[in-house]
């Protein structure tokens, strides 16, 4: 193939790839793409579906200032400011008069079905002594000097279920003050928003964007007010946006280390700007090629596939590497037929065990894996075809061997020939390094608490505390949630999951809770209770009886006896409330989730989650979702899984590295230095304490397939000498410039990405360093292929 | 400038009061008792104490409801209305919070979510300030003195308090708020007459702390 035509063929193919990737491109950021898969109503279908809930694109914000008054007006200006921002779903600001006249009209003329919850009780609210008791309260009422607002419900409502309904539905208000119709917080000196985003709380572009316009806002309401005013805030979103502008910066930091190392090295080594710049071209044609086909393949991808998988991508660097030191380098490079022929089964098994031990990853629950299996498979796949097939004809011959590839290569390869007979050397050294880690191993601390991968900024975690105690939230991520196959018997699992909370909140477990108990009771039991009350014929005439007991005058409560009797409307149904104004506050307690029904009540202050764990014990489909704790269980998983794979894709690379070389020995030569650097690796995390995570593991499944490729090398030079040096400089290069660019890492100021870059750092610096151990394992005739 | 509000006929109750002087109240400025004189006494008070007996005649009861007891007040929101007679009683109104404590137990009362409520309260907050525009606003205001005699009748002008309040008359002679009559819509009649009440009550903090426990305060920013 001419040169031309393979820079046809490549420009015809990632010029059409990258207008199919532009075009088509569709980026999300989906934490439940790593969530296990699971059935409708599994706990972890439950949490797919709540991570882009109304609940987690909810934020508060509080607008402080000198006095009360200076608060509310900055609350309500900025209120006025942000309410048609696009992004802003709903706004809260204050009790609105229209959920209050609604309240009114839904459930005064219904108050008949909410006397109990539990309609056997009736017969035991309707005696004399509860009427009377009954009676008694409603004459201390009349004394309140706001008894005008409220006397007229005593005679339509003698039972008092309307007010019980008021208490309920005034128990699910914040617990706040209302100043001029706005909320503010108890001591008076901050306003307080409620708000809804439209984008999920992950969606780093777009909330960053709206919390830039929100500061803007404010900054403008501040100055319009005379300054003084305090803007804070409280929301997942806000973490999210500061998180990833943390990692930008630290990637950008990264991103332009390694650019410039990585050119300096190459070229020292190269000595050639053309080749320099030929070993990008796989990795950039992997990366364009998988994101087409994973677009092809999954319609959008995540942007976590995005960010692991092109880091897996990253081992490719090896494979032009590999191939420009031999065509340039080789002693035998005056016959580049001849090097092609030596290399390409080397580069495309290196590639291949690189795609097997990816796949493995691909065998999971987690669709997010799957697709990071797949882009990364795909990535490698592409980069290795253009390194076999486009790159060749491409690559320019040096005059003159750069002197840092001489000596190294001369070095290296001199070194590596000569531990070529230390057979006992070598196996001391490989006992010893394992004789090394293997004790460490029990010991390794695995950590799972997502909370710690990331480093939150101090002063934004103390904000956010500050906003939630002002405005005693209830734990959005703690709740419980039941769910059936209707509405109906949803609401009904509300029903009896409430009244197992209750007793919790009595016995100090639970500080309290929010449910749907609250607004909407089953329209059976709305029913029962309408029936029970209307089986008592002779009620109106006990209740006239006591209350005029009680002081209140003959005849006063006629008009309940012709009420009771009256046609009520139909009960209260979960749609009459969300075509309301109420919909706001009744909507996040019951869920379709798509054909079942999920009713959820939100706890706050959990002083014991086994108490409420073991109130709903029995319960079915009824679950305690902690959020945190189940996404550290979700990790814990991914992490288990993912070790689990590592060993399901090297027993694929195994299996490769068999049919290829058809003889166990040079197979297992060519596996045996990458277990050895994962077991050093993991006894040294062990022997320095250091607390391992998904991130290591994903590094190390990097590690290894890099590892396996340095071994193919080394295996399949062993039997030409004359070779090695050029082999063992590819390697050093590859491994070099992979520390440049993901070593560096260890340097973030994130546990995550600091654990990402130790690994790769570490683990690649010593498949360089091991690599030569393949050796052991073979037997080597000396001279064999030389020349 | 809007303060949080009590409740409607606490506050007017209170500020009415604070309007009257006892021996030991800054006097009023002498020559023709105006209400303007009057609205800018009521703005001024430190604070308040009043015994009350409070009658109330409702269409509902048979016999009139009488309460007996202490109000205090803070300007310019809180408010304590402690009833020792017919059964002991706590009614705290601090900021857009009643809460109510009797024998039976105690509940918490919040004004924000009642919109009758809160417009009713509304209606009075203008009082708090000695905003006699708004004031007349929301009232027709008829006010007449002779010598140190006095009256004022307020009547709301528009629903939702009208709805509920027909007028509410204050009487007094020279300084000191003598007697106010709450007449309802539906004709019900609520007559509070004051004694040995103290104007310029400066509260001591312990005193504070007792008639109003302290809301958890929000952390500093």
């Amino acid at each position: 193939m001419t040169p031309a035509r393979s820079i046809l063929i490549l420009l015809v193919a990632l010029g059409g790839l990258t207008v199919a990737v532009a075009t088509r491109l569709s980026f999300g950021t989906d934490i439940t793409n790593l969530m296990p898969e699971g059935g409708a109503g599994s706990l972890a279908d439950v949490s797919r579906r709540l991570t882009g809930s109304d609940l987690a694109r909810s934020m508060v914000l509080t607008v402080g200032g000198p006095d009360t008054a200076r608060a509310v007006a900055g609350a309500r200006a900025l209120a006025e400011a942000i309410a048609e921002h696009p992004e802003v779903a709903w706004l809260r600001t204050g009790v609105d008069d229209g959920q209050m006249q609604a309240v009114f009209e839904l459930y005064f003329p219904r108050r008949f079905y909410f006397l109990a919850s539990d309609p056997t009780r009736i017969a035991e609210l309707t005696t004399d002594a509860a009427l009377r008791a009954q009676a008694e309260s409603a004459k201390r009422e009349l004394a309140l000097p706001v008894a005008a607002l409220g006397k007229r419900l005593v005679t339509s409502d003698p039972l008092g279920s309307f007010r019980g309904i008021l208490a309920r539905i005034s128990g699910q208000q914040p617990s706040l003050d209302l100043v001029d119709g706005q909320f503010v917080t108890r001591d008076g000196r901050f306003g307080v928003l409620f708000l809804g985003t439209r984008a999920p709380a992950f969606d780093g572009n777009r909330q960053k964007a709206l919390l830039a316009d929100l500061s803007a806002a404010f900054a403008g309401v501040d100055q319009r007010l005379g300054g003084g005013l305090l803007l804070e805030w409280s929301g997942a979103n806000v973490f999210a946006v500061a998180t990833e502008r943390s990692i930008r910066s630290d990637v950008n930091f990264v991103t332009a280390f390694s650019i410039v190392s990585v050119f300096v090295c190459l070229q020292l080594f190269l000595g050639s700007w053309r080749n320099l710049l030929l070993t990008g071209l796989p990795m950039l044609g992997g990366l364009v090629g998988a994101t087409g086909l994973g677009l092809l393949v999954f319609g959008r991808l995540d942007g976590l596939t995005l960010g692991f998988g092109a880091a897996l991508i990253g081992v490719v660097i090896d494979y032009p590497t590999h191939l420009l030191c031999h065509l340039c380098f080789s002693p035998h490079r005056a016959d580049r037929g001849l090097v092609l022929r030596r290399i390409s089964p080397s580069l495309a098994l290196g590639g291949l065990t690189t795609i097997a031990s990816f796949a493995g990853l691909g065998l999971t629950a987690f669709p997010g894996f799957r697709q990071i299996a797949f882009f990364s498979a795909a990535g490698v796949g592409i980069a290795l075809a253009i390194t076999l097939w486009v790159l060749p004809p491409l690559v320019v011959s040096v005059a003159r061997v750069p002197l840092a590839s001489r000596v190294v290569s001369e070095h290296l390869g001199r070194a590596v020939l000569a531990l070529a007979p230390r057979r006992k050397t070598m196996a001391a050294l490989a006992l010893g390094l394992l004789a090394l880690s293997a004790p460490w191993l029990p010991r390794l601390v695995w950590v799972d608490d997502m909370s710690r991968l990331w480093r939150m900024d101090p002063e934004l975690l103390q904000e956010d505390r500050r906003v939630r105690d002002r405005v005693s939230q209830f734990e959005t991520g703690r709740l419980v949630i039941g769910v059936a196959p209707d509405r109906e018997q949803a609401i009904a699992l509300g029903e009896v999951v409430q009244a197992r909370l209750a007793p919790l909140v009595e016995a100090g477990d639970l500080g309290g809770f929010r449910s749907l108990h609250s607004f909407l009771w089953p329209e059976a039991v709305q029913r029962a209770n309408l029936a029970a009350l209307r089986a008592d014929a002779g009620l109106p005439a006990r209740v006239q009886a006591a209350y005029q007991a009680a002081g209140f005058r003959e005849g006063g409560l006629a008009g309940f006896a012709q009420t009771l009797a009256q046609e009520p409307p139909p009960p209260l149904r979960f749609e009459d409330l969300t075509q309301s104004p109420l919909a706001d506050l009744v909507r996040p307690l019951l869920a379709d989730f798509g054909g079942e029904f999920a009713v959820q009540t939100y706890l706050q202050d959990v002083k014991s989650p086994e108490a409420v764990r073991h109130a709903i014990q029995g319960l079915p489909g009824v679950h305690f979702f902690d959020q945190r704790q189940f996404l550290n269980d979700v990790y814990a998983q991914f992490r288990s899984t993912t070790v689990q794979q590592i060993f399901t894709g090297n027993l694929l690379v195994i299996g490769l590295l068999l049919v290829r070389y058809r003889r166990l020995r040079p197979a297992l030569a060519a596996f045996f230095p990458s277990v050895l650097v994962s077991l050093l690796l993991l006894g040294g995390f062990a022997a320095f304490g250091v607390e391992t995570n998904l991130l290591h593991v994903v590094g190390l499944v990097m590690v290894l397939g890099m590892g396996v490729d340095y071994g193919v090398f080394v295996v399949d030079s062993a039997s030409d000498p004359m070779e090695m040096g050029t082999t063992m400089l590819s390697t050093f290069l590859g491994s070099i410039t992979t520390v440049f660019t993901f070593g560096v890492l260890a340097l973030s100021q994130h546990p995550a990405l600091r654990a990402l870059g130790v690994t790769i750092g570490v683990g690649i610096l010593l498949s360089f360093l091991l690599a030569p151990l393949s050796l052991l394992l073979l037997r080597v005739r000396p001279g064999a292929g030389r020349g | 400038m809007s303060e949080r509000r009590p409740a409607p006929g606490l506050a007017l109750l209170a500020l009415l009061l604070a309007a009257s002087a006892g021996a030991e109240s800054p006097a009023i400025p002498s020559g023709p008792l105006t209400l303007e004189a009057m609205m800018a006494r009521m703005a001024s008070t430190p604070g308040v104490r009043a015994e009350f007996r409070e009658e109330k005649q409702l269409a509902l009861l048979a016999a009139p409801l009488v309460s007996e007891g202490t109000l205090y007040f803070i300007p310019p929101s809180r408010l304590a209305r402690i009833t020792s007679r017919p059964g002991a009683s706590t009614l705290v109104i601090d900021g857009g919070r009643m809460s109510y404590t009797d024998e039976a137990g105690a509940s918490d009362v919040d004004l924000a979510g009642s919109r009758v409520a809160r417009s009713v309260v509304e209606n009075f907050v203008v009082l708090f300030g000695g905003d006699l525009a708004a004031l007349r606003e929301r009232y027709a205001i008829e006010f007449d003195a002779e010598g140190a005699r006095w009256r004022m009748r307020l009547t709301p002008k528009a629903a939702p308090l009208s709805q509920f309040i027909a007028s509410v008359e204050m009487r007094g002679v020279g300084p000191a708020l003598e007697q106010m009559l709450i007449r309802e819509a539906d004709g019900d009649l609520t007559t509070t007459r004051f004694q040995r009440v103290e104007t310029d009550r400066r509260f001591s903090p312990e005193e504070l702390a007792r008639l109003f426990p302290p809301v958890a305060s929000a952390p500093a920013p």
